[in-house]
This record gives structure tokens, sequence and C-alpha cells, in this order.
């Protein structure tokens, strides 16, 4: 059994890491559960975790009931209260009113009977404004209890009157004024309270208030007198007692009355129950999630910044708080009202609350975030609105689309300076989750520096989403300090050491920023167990995670993601190429590899090294060679191929030497020299290293200083191609065919050099008689463009029959945005 | 011995009136012109020299002193008649010139010199600190001083002004208020002008560091009907500190803030055509080679000074950077220190960038910023782009940029002109603008000269040969092509972001043709409201708001007669956005292409009869910096009919357009119940690809004396050719257009002097905008009219003053009116109308002409009464009175 101080200091680790946003084991890192997704950044508001601990897209709900994440909504009241949703009031029993909000239909709220019917309300808030679009009242089930005989719904959105006692203006929305015994669940539609453009749903809501207008009380309902004596004293209700008239009339007696009458007068006795009045649920069905709230609200919570005012006021989620937006200025484009919603969202409408004055004029913008050329926001411009009624609630509806930000412009209608324009919201509604969210890593540091191996994640992708991973890699950090004064303004490091009393001294906080060295963000990962794409071997590596969804409906439910990682080959590896400039493009030119392993103890070393380019011209090995820099300098050091290293493989654009043992220490400089070719305007080369005995274990020279031989520090060789044409070099040898058989000059050999391309091409090459039409169709493709291209044509046509006499046009083309030296031809002629 | 205490004795009395010459004058005041030496100074009266403490006693006239006569011995003025106390020619001061010759008694009205070297060397004055502090230059000379002399080969005219219309070539100078001297020269084959300004202040002040201008133009008539001309045109920093004899001033020189060592460059590579979000640039490898002041190169990658790079992504070796991405490569050149190199030693810095696919290379430094003071703010500015958008790495190259602050702008430019060769009339121009940069380094007298070129041309050409006639335009404009440059601030830094954009602009942009430009920039009037072409008359005013009142008249009660909207209106649209090109307001320089395009337009036509013609073009152009092309077939037919019925004209446009090239304008809007105001307006490529075709007639007659009417029919249609899903995408409606029909008549009965006037207006139209979000809308609208002009007093005749909307031949005349209108709207909803509604107006009006102080006074009193009642069930009342007084020639 473990000491529980090693219990403890491992749940102490374990925490640690879950505040880092990581846990890391012997071998790999693994991200997963709630509390380590949470540490990593994104937008506000863009993501959600489950219990699970799988993080997802925001899903923006539309038709949603307000009630059950009221809690989650809290704001601060004039005397700085901070005050929570959920049930704010009630007049009675006032312990068991939050189940009236708890989800539980089971659970309920009953007034006391012993209140005054007066006091039988329930007030909840709902913590943030919604537009309400029906409430619904649920009473207990048959047999557990019964409904309200009469009751009323009453909504608020927030605002008080302006007088002495403060207290908010409830309007009601629905009412059962008849004797209700049975119905148990009333829906009440809510229209707006105030008039409002056609199409507008929804009245603005904050506060729901249920009252009770009347009860049965001690006579619930009529029960046997069996049933009555099996009831509990809490349940029995009233027992009343009749005379009979002769004429067959009941009159209420008193009990003692009852006693004294004649057997004859005596009529039924009557046993009630008592009422039992419980409220189950109570739901407001809204509009939908407020996307400007939940991601703004935030943002803006500074009271101490003044710039702050006006965006807190109008996105804070309140009704309650508002601003008088200044009119628009077209020429210096300002006063208006611009919100970054941090990503995309699937909205379709922008919707503006005002509590009085609102805006007469005004026009709504929105983008997705894409640029322009000059690398401005791309808008989308509504037609300008006009308010001539007054509206307080107006709303700018539109097809469902990705929106980023949403621009408000208060336009001037009669210039004058009486003209107000009130705003308390602005809010934007949609459905569907958030299209793409891009989540970060905290920093993931190792205690050394590390080979990664591999990126993996397990992840659902439904059709219609992705899940775009990618990483970097580096060994140094930079840390920024801030300093603070005791009010949290941030002052300078000097002002900061100046405050001799150290408790009028604010917080230092130190962020963490990557290094210049560390690498820039890696290609995307093409599936889980992915090889790390990100230099190796570094001590810190930072995951980004993209979550992104083409249908609004689906999304990446994302549960962890796992680096798996070994010790490197070597402690440090560096290369550099020389030369590196200067190269003429096609032609054949020496380059050397300078290699520079250092070893630490311990390093597995390696027995492969394999150099590679990222062109597929050929690489010709000349020669490798070992030895310090002076030796190499002046041609000595040991000559290890041709020597004893061998050439293990080699293929286009790469070749591997085996070593005869593992290279496990010294500080050996590598001179590799080779012959290629280029044909790109940037040609990198690799070097990885590896070691048999560890299989999937590569460790790739990072470009540095490795050698005063080579002055670059870098594994890029630039060709200036300047304005060479992407097509070059076509000829056909012999340009005279002669396809008899006698094995001389039977065929032609075409050749042409291809410069810039990268990636696959497909080469369109033709033969074409002189009228033009068509005889063999060569074409081919290559998934390395760049280079030179050979092929023969044997004077044949189609149908492998021999052409004609005659001279033809072999033509080659092929497809590329730079529209220059696309095509070429050469002629060939055939005799026989 | 004698000799020299007489120089001696000269010297000192010259230097003791040199003394006292400045404490009298002020010292702004260049009385000996500048740079003149004292001893060439004009001699003052002996006492000026006395040694006098009390000054003031010295004798003065009343004519320099008459605002404060404190020491006059005659003060009682009011004794006397009226009178004026200074003899004209005894105004002002007397003034010499560079040779010490009095130049006569008067006031200096303009001054600009330029003193190198100097501080605060180049001096503008057009109202000097005089004693009087007269403007002269503005209040006598309304800011136009001319001169100018001539013999019987030629003759040349000097302005100096503030707002000379000035214009060279469309592409290189036009300034319709031009703030400077211009000197134009003239024989009978040969026009040249020369202009001067320093645009950084040209109204006053004295600096150091000043932005300046200089350009000519010539014109050479080579035979009857051929021309050439020459242009030239530069803008640049000129610091009057530096010898003047350092250097091409052409080139220009970083001003005093600017020449600082460079701390940090920013380089960043992003996407030039972000909106598509793929396709960004892909950058293989980055390097700086740095040189020293002693002429060593140093490059970074050797020395391991290395950028901090931030974005972008990684694909192989190469980052990459698409949408919004930026990659950004921060060099902190101070850290150099490390390497023992200080950056104020730097002469040069070159970025060498590998890169491929559509980039657009945009560098930043410490000083090149917004000009903040607390937190100033690097601004980017762009360096070089890639031709269009390239998306598979085939324009791979090595780009080789030296980083440079801003010193000059430059133009030169050829144009000729053909009139009627044989039938063949052609016209062009070609312009190279070359912009001048420097690094900073103030350790040597000039850091490196980086030089970037641009060009743009075009030409006309039009060949007649009755009835056949064909005309063909070519063009190519650079996107860096740029008639601009910074202006220098008084502390020698230049802010390269503003709201109001700190440019001196040599083309402007005024698209109205009201000789004021449409853009906001320093130091020059400018107005907001545009609108262009609808200035049929001539008069600089707006025609469909000749009152001035921001109201379009045709929603103006009475004015509504005579004022037929635009949309009716008939004219060419080659940019395909939705508006006729003449009534397009941009925010561009006036260049007669625009800018960023390459292309070309023809057509040929043939007249059938002197009043029929028939057209057929093709026009394509692309942009040369990104996507975007556009290409048209049309064919028009014109014809003009006049008969003893009438006159009748008819116009048939039809085209076939692919059009992705945006042109978004600016426009003036109406909203009903609203202030108008100028609007951006989005091209939504409503013809990208489409068939459209326009009619229009117009049919003017008259059925007896005194009447007139007016038929006028534009017909509109759009019809999309790609897929209706596609035109559903972009909210747009697969059939779109305009109908409009007006019906006017006037009848003008006179009745003894007085004349009644009824007049009525109907006017239909249906407008389906091509945006599915604006509403299809159909409007009636029928108005009818009385006005009864009544001469008073009817003895004499004067002169019409306001002819265009009124009779007014009579001194005094009440004129009464009335004017009902019923509007229905009959379908839809548009932002100028939301409702049907039914309107009258009253008005009643005397007007009075009399001359007065030889001008034409017109005084107008009246009232306007109108109600208008909504169908919705509100009334809006109006009324207005007036009392107005014009003064005219």
């Amino acid at each position: 059994m473990a000491p529980r101080w090693l219990l403890l200091a491992l749940c102490a680790a374990s925490w640690v890491h879950a505040q880092e946003g990581y846990r890391l084991e012997s071998n790999r890192v693994v991200i997963e559960g709630a509390d380590q997704w949470q540490v990593w950044e994104s937008p506000l508001g863009v993501r959600q975790i489950d219990d699970t601990g799988t993080v997802r897209p925001r899903y923006l709900r539309s038709e949603t009931n307000a009630v059950r994440n009221a809690d989650q909504f809290f704001r601060v009241n004039a005397e700085e209260d901070t005050l929570y949703g959920g049930v704010s009031a009630a007049g009675s029993n006032v312990v068991d009113a939050a189940h009236v909000i708890d989800g539980d239909i089971n659970t309920y709220w009953e007034p006391d009977s012993a209140d005054e019917v007066e006091r039988w309300y329930v007030e909840v808030d709902l913590g943030r404004t919604v537009i309400a679009k029906r409430i619904v009242v649920r009473f207990v089930e048959e047999g557990m209890g019964d409904p309200f005989l009469k009751f009323r719904v009453m909504i608020s959105d927030g605002r008080q009157a302006f007088g002495s006692d403060n207290r908010r203006q409830f309007l009601r929305v629905g009412q059962v004024n008849f004797r209700n015994k049975d119905q148990r669940e009333f829906s009440f539609d809510v229209a707006p309270l105030r008039p409002a453009p056609s199409g507008v749903e929804g009245a603005v809501t904050q506060f729901v208030r249920i009252d009770a207008l009347d009860s049965d009380n001690a006579r619930g309902a009529e029960v046997g007198k069996e049933e009555y004596d099996a009831l509990g004293d809490e349940d029995r209700g009233a027992i009343d007692y009749f005379r009979v008239t002769a004429a067959g009339r009941e009159i209420a007696v008193l009990p003692d009355t009852y006693a004294l009458l004649p057997e004859v007068d005596r009529g039924p006795v009557r046993y009630y129950r008592r009422e039992r009045p419980r409220l189950a649920e109570v739901e407001v069905v809204e509009l939908g999630d407020n996307v400007v709230a939940l991601t703004q609200r935030e943002l803006f919570q500074d009271q101490t910044l003044f710039g702050n005012l006006l965006r807190r006021q109008l996105t804070d989620g309140l009704h309650m708080s508002s601003f008088d937006l200044r009119v628009y200025d077209p020429l210096k484009n300002e006063n208006q009202l611009e919100i970054d919603l941090g990503a995309k969202y699937w909205l379709d409408r922008v919707r503006l609350i005002s509590p009085e004055n609102p805006p007469v004029a005004y026009q709504i913008r929105i983008s997705d975030g894409g640029l322009d050329p000059s690398g401005e926001l791309v808008w989308k411009e509504f037609d300008e609105r006009f308010n001539p009624n007054s509206f307080v609630q107006l709303e700018e509806q539109f097809i469902p689309q990705e929106v980023q930000h949403i621009e408000l412009r208060r336009l001037e209608l009669v210039g004058s300076t009486a003209e107000k324009a009130t705003l308390s919201e602005v809010q934007a509604y949609g459905e569907g989750y958030v299209s793409d969210v891009v989540m970060t890593s905290p920093l993931i540091k190792l205690a050394r520096a590390q080979i990664f191996s591999s990126l993996e994640w397990d992840a659902d992708i439904p059709p219609g989403a992705r899940l775009e991973v990618r990483t970097r890699s580096g060994d140094d950090i930079i840390e920024d300090a801030h300093y603070y004064d005791r009010y949290g303004r941030e002052i300078s490091e000097e002002r900061w050491v100046n405050i001799r009393n150290q408790e009028h001294r604010g917080p230092v906080v130190v962020n963490e920023l990557i290094g210049p060295k560390w690498s820039n963000w890696s290609e995307l990962y093409a599936g889980s167990g992915d090889a790390f794409r990100s230099p190796n071997p570094r001590r810190m590596v930072q995951v980004q995670a993209r979550l992104r969804s083409v249908d609004p409906l689906r999304a990446t439910a994302l549960r962890s993601v796992q680096l798996r990682f070994s010790a490197p080959l070597v402690d440090q590896l560096f290369a550099e190429v020389w030369p590196v400039r200067g190269i003429e493009a096609g032609s054949e030119a020496e380059f050397t590899v300078y290699v520079l392993p250092t070893f630490g103890g311990g390093d597995p070393g390696f027995d492969r090294l394999k150099v590679r380019a990222s062109s597929s011209a050929s690489l010709q090995l000349v020669s490798v060679r070992s030895g310090s820099e002076a030796s190499l300098r002046f041609g000595a050091g040991q000559q290890l191929w041709p020597g004893p290293w061998s050439l293990s493989a080699e293929g286009p654009g790469y070749f591997e030497l085996a070593l005869p043992q593992v290279a496990r220490r010294g500080a050996t400089l590598y001179a590799i020299t080779f012959r290629t070719r280029v044909f790109l305007n940037s040609t990198t080369f690799y070097v990885d290293l590896a070691n048999s005995g560890l299989p999937g274990t590569v460790q790739v020279a990072s470009d540095g200083d490795a050698s005063s031989l080579a002055g670059s520090q870098s594994m890029v060789v630039v060709t200036d191609l300047l304005k060479a044409p992407l097509l070059s070099g076509l000829r056909a040898v012999p340009g005279v065919v002669t396809p008899n058989g006698d094995g001389i000059n039977d065929a032609a050999q075409v050749s042409f050099t291809v410069y810039r391309l990268t990636g696959a091409v497909h080469f369109a090459v033709s033969v074409y008689d002189l009228a033009g039409r068509q005889v063999r169709d060569l074409s081919f493709e290559r998934a390395n463009a760049s280079g030179e291209h050979a092929l023969q044509w044997d004077g044949r046509d189609e149908g492998g029959s021999v052409v004609v006499p005659g001279v033809y046009v072999l033509r080659v083309h092929f497809a590329a945005d730079a529209d220059e030296g696309l095509g070429a031809a050469v002629p060939v002629y055939v005799v026989y | 011995m004698r000799s020299l205490l007489y120089v001696g004795a000269l010297c000192a009395f010259v230097a003791l009136c040199h003394r006292v010459d400045a404490q009298y004058l002020p010292a702004e005041r260049p009385a000996l012109g500048g740079g003149v030496d004292a001893a060439f100074a004009p001699r003052f009266g002996v006492e000026y020299a006395l040694p006098e403490i009390h000054k003031w006693y010295a004798p003065r006239h009343l004519f320099e002193t008459y605002a404060q006569p404190w020491y006059a011995q005659e003060t009682r003025y009011a004794e006397g008649d009226y009178r004026r106390y200074v003899a004209q020619l005894l105004e002002g001061s007397e003034w010499y010139d560079s040779f010490g010759s009095p130049l006569g008694r008067g006031w200096l009205v303009y001054s600009w010199t330029q003193t190198q070297a100097a501080s605060q060397g180049s001096v503008i004055m057009k109202r000097p600190a005089s004693p009087e502090r007269r403007d002269t230059y503005s209040s006598f000379f309304s800011r136009l001083v001319i001169a100018s002399d001539g013999d019987g080969r030629g003759t040349y005219r000097l302005m100096i002004g503030d707002q000379i219309y000035t214009n060279f070539t469309p592409l290189t100078f036009y300034k319709p208020r031009f703030n400077g001297m211009r000197m134009d020269y003239a024989t009978d084959r040969l026009l040249a002008s020369m202009i001067l300004s320093r645009p950084s202040e040209p109204n006053r002040d004295s600096r150091t560091d000043v932005t300046n201008l200089m350009g000519g133009h010539i014109d050479v008539d080579a035979t009857d009907n051929l021309r050439f001309g020459l242009t030239y045109v530069s803008a640049h920093n000129a610091r009057s500190k530096e010898d003047f004899a350092s250097g091409n001033p052409f080139a220009g020189v970083l001003t005093t803030n600017q020449n600082q060592a460079l701390q940090d460059l920013w380089v960043s590579v992003r996407d030039d055509s972000p909106a598509d979000g793929t396709g960004g640039p892909a950058l293989f490898s980055y390097d700086i080679v740095l040189t020293d002041t002693s002429g060593s190169q140093i490059r970074g990658s050797e020395i391991g000074f290395l950028p901090f790079v931030e974005g972008g992504r990684s694909e192989g070796s190469t980052l990459v950077a698409s949408g919004a991405e930026r990659i950004v490569l921060h060099y902190d050149l101070e850290s150099l220190d490390y390497e023992g190199i200080n950056s104020v030693d730097l002469s040069r810095a070159r970025v060498e960038l590998s890169l491929a696919n559509d980039y657009r290379i945009e560098m930043a430094s410490n000083l090149q910023t917004d000009g903040d003071r607390s937190d100033p703010e690097p601004v980017f500015l762009t360096f070089d782009r890639a031709s269009g958008n390239v998306t598979d790495r085939s324009n791979g190259t090595v780009l080789r940029l030296d980083y440079a602050l801003p010193t000059a702008n430059e133009l030169i430019g050829f144009n000729w002109d053909l009139r009627d060769w044989k039938g063949l009339s052609t016209m062009g121009e070609l312009v190279v603008n070359r912009r001048y940069g420097q690094y900073p380094s103030p350790n040597i007298p000039r850091g490196y000269r980086a030089v970037q070129q641009a060009s743009a041309a075009y030409g006309t050409a039009l060949y007649k040969r009755y009835p056949w006639a064909l005309y063909a335009e070519g063009f190519s404009i650079d996107d860096s092509y740029a008639t601009n440059y910074w202006l220098t601030e008084a502390s020698g830094s230049i802010r390269y972001k503003d709201r109001v954009p700190q440019l001196y602009e040599f083309v402007d942009d005024d698209d109205d043709f009201n000789a004021v430009p449409d853009w906001e920039r320093p130091l020059q009037p400018w107005n907001a409201t545009v609108w262009p072409g609808y200035d049929e008359n001539g008069d600089f005013i707006f025609d469909h708001n000749q009152n001035l009142n921001l109201q379009p008249d045709y929603d103006e009660p009475f004015l509504r007669f005579r004022s037929d909207r635009p949309e009716y209106l008939f004219g060419f649209d080659m940019n395909h956005n939705g508006t006729v090109d003449r009534f397009e307001d941009d925010d561009l320089p006036d260049y007669p292409f625009k800018r960023d395009l390459r292309g070309f337009n023809a057509y040929l036509s043939a007249r059938v009869g002197p009043d029929m013609l028939l057209l057929a073009g093709r026009q394509d152009m692309r942009r040369l910096s990104g996507d975007g092309r556009t290409r048209s077939w049309y064919g028009f037919w014109a014809w003009s009919w006049r008969h003893r019925w009438g006159l009748l004209r008819l116009f048939e446009l039809g085209k076939v357009v692919r059009d992705d090239i945006p042109d978004d304008i600016n426009q003036w809007t109406q909203p009903a119940g609203a202030l108008g105001r100028m609007r951006r307006v989005f091209d939504l490529l409503p013809l990208r690809n489409t068939w459209q075709n326009t009619f229009y007639l117009d049919f003017e007659h008259e059925l007896w004396n005194g009447t007139h009417f007016l038929h006028r029919v534009k017909w509109e249609g759009l019809w999309q050719r790609d897929e209706s899903e596609s035109v559903r995408e972009r909210e747009g409606r697969y059939r779109s257009g305009f109908l409009g029909l007006i019906n006017k008549g006037e009848w003008s009965i006179p009745i003894g002097l007085a004349v009644l006037e009824p007049r009525v207006k109907s006017e239909v139209r249906r407008d389906r905008p091509f945006s599915a979000l604006l509403e299809e809308t159909t409007i009636a609208e029928q108005t009818l009219f009385l006005i009864w002009t009544q001469p008073l007093m009817a003895e004499s005749v004067g002169v019409a003053y306001f002819p265009r909307y009124g009779r007014q031949l009579f001194n005094t005349q009440l004129q009464v009116g009335i004017e009902l209108s019923r509007l229905s709207l009959l379908d839809g909803q548009s932002e100028a109308v939301r409702e049907s509604s039914r309107s009258w107006t009253w008005v009643g009006q005397l007007t009075n002409k009399v001359g007065y102080m030889g001008y034409q006074l017109v005084l107008r009193t009246g009232v306007r009464l109108g109600n208008r009642h909504l169908d919705g069930g509100d009334d809006e009342r109006s009324s207005l009175f007036f009392l107005t007084v014009n003064a005219g020639l």
C-alpha cells in the first residue's frame, strides 16, 4: 500500500497537470478530461465541454428553456451584490421554491396553506434578458397534488418603476380565471408586450412570476369517510354537515347543530381532502441562445474602463442597462458599434432592444470574417432601416449564414440633437454549431528534449465536420511580466518597484511567450496516429485543434489527444548545406551537407543517416567524410564513403547511408557531398538519423551552425529562376524518325524540363499532323512536376500503325496558374 | 589708412542701420529679400539711426500708424469732413529687390523663400505680420495674383493662387484647386506650364522639413493635327537644413524625424486574395542582407540574425498563409549589438524572400507609423504584390526588396493627340511612375536609395469612313501606379495612417466636375456630397437639386414637374455595376481608366442616315493583381426623329456580359422622411453572367401654342445566365429590371398681364432590383399643378434671374400655386416610399427685382403650406416662411 503522502503527492501532481491542460506520462502526453480542456485557449463561448470530458463547438440553440441555466447568469446590483439567476422570491414556502425550475416534474413547490393566498407567488429570475415566446406552467401529476385553482403568469423585463419603492413592473401574459381542478399543464404564448414590427416574436423577459389567485384550501376534493379517516392530519380537510329541508334542500350547519338535529333532518356529512396546490415546473421557452451576450458579456466586465461602457451596456444581456448610441459618422467612419463574436456562428437574425427612445434609423452589417485584398473585413450590408413608429424591438432577419462580426450604425433621420437612440441590448440568434473553433493548448513542457513520434486523438467526426490538428515545438520561452497596482491597473515595472509600501503593490503576472526559435504551426495531421510534424527533438510543444463544421447541425466531438515521445538519438543535431545561393537552375551542382551530432550521456545514437530533398531530382552521392573542421577544410578527415559506410537505399530525391556500428559518442563533424539539380525556387534538404534498434524513431537535423565551413545555417537552397519559363528545353532526338524496325532512329526521344511547379501535374503530350489532327496521345502524369521529363514516340498512331511519312508536330501542354510558357511544340519528321 | 577708416566707419554705420532695422521691422518680414547681404541693403533716413531710447519719438507718418495715432499732432478727425486720411500712394511700406533696388511702396502680398542650409528655411507668407497685418493676398486679390508679359513670339502668365484650375493630363496631374505658383507660356506651336507648390503647408508658416511639388507640361504641335506632350511631376521631401547641392532634389530626402536609426523592421506576407481562403502565399525561405556605412554586406542567416516569425503554418519546409492568415517576420535591428553591429551604421537593408502563389508583401518599421506621439502604431505599406491569383506555386520567385522610407514620387509622361488624319484620330498617354525611397541612415549623408517603378498607359483611336466608324481603346494601369505623395508635418514626421490620409494627390477625385475634390485631403477644400453626372447645364449645381437644399427636386413640391428621377435617364454602364457610368461617384483618382485593369474596348458603328446609328462592340478587361475579368458583347441602336409633331428619341442597348470585377460606388440616397446622405453602394455583380437590354424613348411635342408635352419610357431588363441555384446563393433575382413611364404636359395661358399655368405629371415606375433582399416595388404618382402669376406695378421689365423656375419678367410679381398629388404604392415597399399617400401644397410668393450698387437684387418673400396624408392614417403637415435676397450681376 502506497504511503499516504505519496497518494497525496500523486493527487497534487494530477491536479497541477489538470491546471496545466495536459497529463505527462513516461512516454506520452495526454490531454483528456474537462479540467484539462478548460485550460486550452479559445475565444469566449465558442465551445462546450460536457461531463465526460468531450469538447464540442458550442451549439447555438433555438427555442430553449431559459430557466434551466438561469443559475449560470449573474449580475451585480447597485449595492454591489452579485445576484444569480434562479428563484428570486417566493411569498410562501421559500425553501421549496427552487423546485419549480429544477427540471424534475416530481419535485414541486407548495405554498404554505397557512399563508394568505396573496402570498402564494413565486418569482423566477432568468439571470439575463431573454425573448420569451412561450411560458409553460406544469403542476404535479394527478395523485401527487392539485393544480392552482386560479392563477396568473406575469413577466417583467427587469426594469423598475420610477418611484420610492423601485418595484418591478410585471405584465400579465396568461391567466386561469376559472376553477381549475384537473388541468395540470398550461402553455401561454407570449407576444411582444409593446407594439413591434410584424414578424418580431416574443417579449423581453427577465423575471417570471406565478401568482395563485384562489384556492379551495381545506376543501380540495371530497372524499369518503373511510378515505378521510385514512388521510394524515395534514391532508384532512373540512367536514361539512348539512340539514335537509322538507323540500330536500341542503343547508350547511355546524357540527353541534347537526348533532342536535332529529335524524330525519340530518343531511349528508361531506368529507374533504385538503387542497394540495403543487407547482412542479415553470418553463420559459425563449427565442434561443443570444450569442452576443454569451460571447461579449465577460469581455467588457471591467467597470473601470469608460471605453467599455457602451459595449458593456449593450452586450451584457440585461435589458435594465442601456446606453445612447451616437450618430454614425460616415466620413470619419466612427461611432458605430462593432461586435466581434470571436468565431463564426450560424445566425439568422440580429435584434435590437430599447427601453425607450429607440433609434429612428439604423443599419446593420454582418461579416463572416473574410477579408478583401486590402485586409479589411468584407461586410454584408443590409438596407437602411427606419423606425417611424418607435418600435422598441427591432429585428434584422436573414437567411442562416456564418457570422463573426456584427456592426450597428445609428443613422440620422432629421438631424436634430433631440433625436435620441437608446438601446439596451444587441442580440443575435441562430441555430447550429459554431463552424470554426480553434483551441490552443498551453505550453506542454517536458523535463528534457524528446523526440515526439506521433500524435493521436480520440474523436467523433461526422460527415460535414472536420478536425484539424497541428503542432509547433521549441525550446525557449520568454517571460513577459506585467505589473499591477493595488487597483488592478497595469503599470510599468519601474513604477511598481518605486511603490515603497509593498502592500500597495499589486500582483506581478508573468506570461510565458514562445521564443523566437520556435517552429511555426505545422501542416495539418492527416489522421490520428500520424507522425509528429514539427521539429524534433524539442523540450516543449504546443497543440492546436480546430473543430470545423460545414453542416451547422454536425460537429466534431473531441475526447482526447495524445503525443507519444521517446528519448532522442543524439542530444543535439544541426546541419547546414553549402552552397545555398547562386545555383543555376537545371544544371548539375555539387552540394555539401555538414552534419554535427552532439551526444549526451545515454543517447542511443544512430546507425542510419538519410539525406532527402524536397524535390524528386536524383541525388548522386559523391563522398562522406568526417573529422574536425580544420581537417575537413583542407580536404583531409576520414573518408567514410566510399569506405566503411554503405549506401543502403536510394531513390528519387534521397539516399540513405548505413553505418557499420552505432555512433554514440564523439564530437565528429560529417561532410556529405552529393550532386543534384534544382528546378525549384527553393529546395530544402533534410538529414534524418535513425537507429535500426529503435524502429520508428527518426531524428531530423535542425538548421543551424554545424560548421564554419558553411555560412548558411540553413538547409534551403534558393535558386532565382528569374523570368525562366515553366517549360523549356523541349526537343526531339532524332528529329527524323524512320520507324522501320531496323533499330536505327526507330523512335524519337522527347525531353523537356519543367521548373517551379510542385505537386502532381498532368502533361498533355500529343502528336498532330499538319492538318491539325491528333494522331497520338502520349500524355502522362507526374507526382513531382519539376525536373526533366522524357518520353519517346515511335512514329505510330493510336491504333499502333505507322503513320504516313511527313511532318508531325509534337506538342506538350499542361495547366498552371502562371500563364507564361505553358505550351511548346517541336516538329518530328517521319520518313521511311 | 584713410580709406580703411572710411570703410570701417561705413561698415559700422551699415551695421547700426541693420540693427535698428531689425528693431523696427518685424522679424518675419523679409524686407531685404531672402539671403541678401546686408551691405547691399537700402539706406534709411539718418533719423532712424539716432540712439533714441524712445524710438517712437522718431518721425512717423499717419499712414503707418493710423490705427494708433497717439503721437500724432492732429487727432480731431471728427471736426473735418469725411476724407481719406492716407493718400493711396503713401500706403504700405517700401520694399526692395535682391539688389537693393526699391520696388515701390506697398504691401507684401505673397512670399515663398527656401533658404538652405538653414533651420526653418522654407517660409511661405500670405499674411505677413507687418504692422498693419493686412491680409492683402486674400482680401484685395481674392487669393489670386497674376503677372504676365509677352512679345510677338509668345506670352507667359505667372499665377499665384489658392484655387487655380490645373490640368496636365488625366494620368499625371489634375487639381481643380491647385494651391501654389503656376507659370504658363504659349507660342503658336507650343504650350507649356510649370507649377510649384509646397503642399505640406501651402498657406503659411516656416518649415525645415517640407513636401515640395514641382511639375511641368509641354505640348508641341508637330503638325496642324498632331500634338505631342511631355509631362513631369515630382513631389518630394525637402529639408532646408540640408545643403542644396547634395544630390538630386527630385529624389527627395528623409525628413529630420524619419532619418533616425531603424530599430524594428516588420515584413508581412499575406494572401492577396483573402476572400477565397485558399492559395495564399507559400514562403520557402527568407533572409536579410544588411549593408553598413563602410559598404560591407552582412547576410542575416550567416551571423544568426534571424527574424521572429509569427503567423502562418508549415507545409513541409514551406510557410503558408491563406485567407486572413499573415506571416510576419520581425527583425530586431537593435539586437545586432550582440554581433558588434550598430543599427545606426547601417545604410541598407534588403529582404530576400523566396515565395510563390498569391502574395502581398508589406513592410513596416518603428519609423513608419501612424505618428501617434504616445503609442505609435507601425503602419504596413505594400511593397510588392503577385500578379493574378496563382495557387499552384507556378509563379515562384525570389524577391529582393529594399526597405526604404518614401522620399519622392515622380511621374514622367508622354502623350499624343492626332486629330483626323485621313479619318483617323488617336490620342493617348504613357506614364512612368517612379517612387523613391531611402533607408534611414543618420550617420552618412544619404542611405541607400531605392526606386519602385510602375507604369500606366492608354490609347484611343477612332477611324471614320462614312458611314462606318471604328473606335478602339486600350489601357493598362498598374495597381501600384500612384499619383500621390505623403505630406510632411512640421515636426518632420509623416503619418502613414490617419483618418484623413496625409497625402497630396496629383490627380484629384472630382466625379461631379464641380471643381471641388470629392475626397478629404489635408489643406485643400473638398465636398462630401457628390452627384456625378447630373450637371447637364454646367452650372456646378446638381441638376436635381438646383435650390441646393439637399433634397432632390423630384421630391419637392412644384419642382418635381421639371425634374425627373435619374432612373428614367439613359446612359452606358461599361463597368456593369448597375449604375450609369456618368452618374457614378467613387473614391478613386480621376484617371480615364481604372487602376489595376488592363483591357480593351472596341466597336464598329454605322450611320443609317443622319438620324440613326447602329453600333456593335466588344469589351474585354481583367484585373492585374488578382482575379477578376469583364467581357461583354454589345449592340446599340439610336434614332432621333424630328417631325412637325415633335421630337422623338429612341435608344436600344443590348449586351451580354460576364463581369466579376466589383465597382463599388458612393451614391446619394433619399430615404422616406429622412435626411438624404451619401452611401456606399456595393457592386453585387448583377451582370456576372447576364443578358441586359435597355430601351429608352422620349417624345416631346406641342398640341397648340403655349403647350408642351413630354413622354418618357425606359425599360431595362436583366436575365441571368447562370444556374438559378447559383443566382439564389448570391441572394440575387434571376430576372430583374426597371420599367418607368412619365407623361407630363403644361399650358401657359396669358390672362391680361397675368399668366395661368396648369400642369400635370403622371409617373409610373416598377423596380425589380437584382438583390433579392430588396423588395420589388410598383409606384404610380399623379400630380396636378396650378400656378397663377400676377405682375404688380408693371411699368418696367427686368432681367430674368431664375429662368429655370418660372417666368419673372416684371420687377414685382405675385405668384400663387397649388399642387395636388396622389402617390400609390401598388406593390412592395421601397426605402423611399413606405406607403401610399396624397398631398397638397400651396405656395404664395412675392418677388421683386431691383438694381442696387451695381448688382441685381432679387427679393422673394412668401409662405408654403403643405399637407401629406398617408394611407396608414398619419398626417404630415409642413409650413415654410421665406424671405430671401439674392444678388447677381
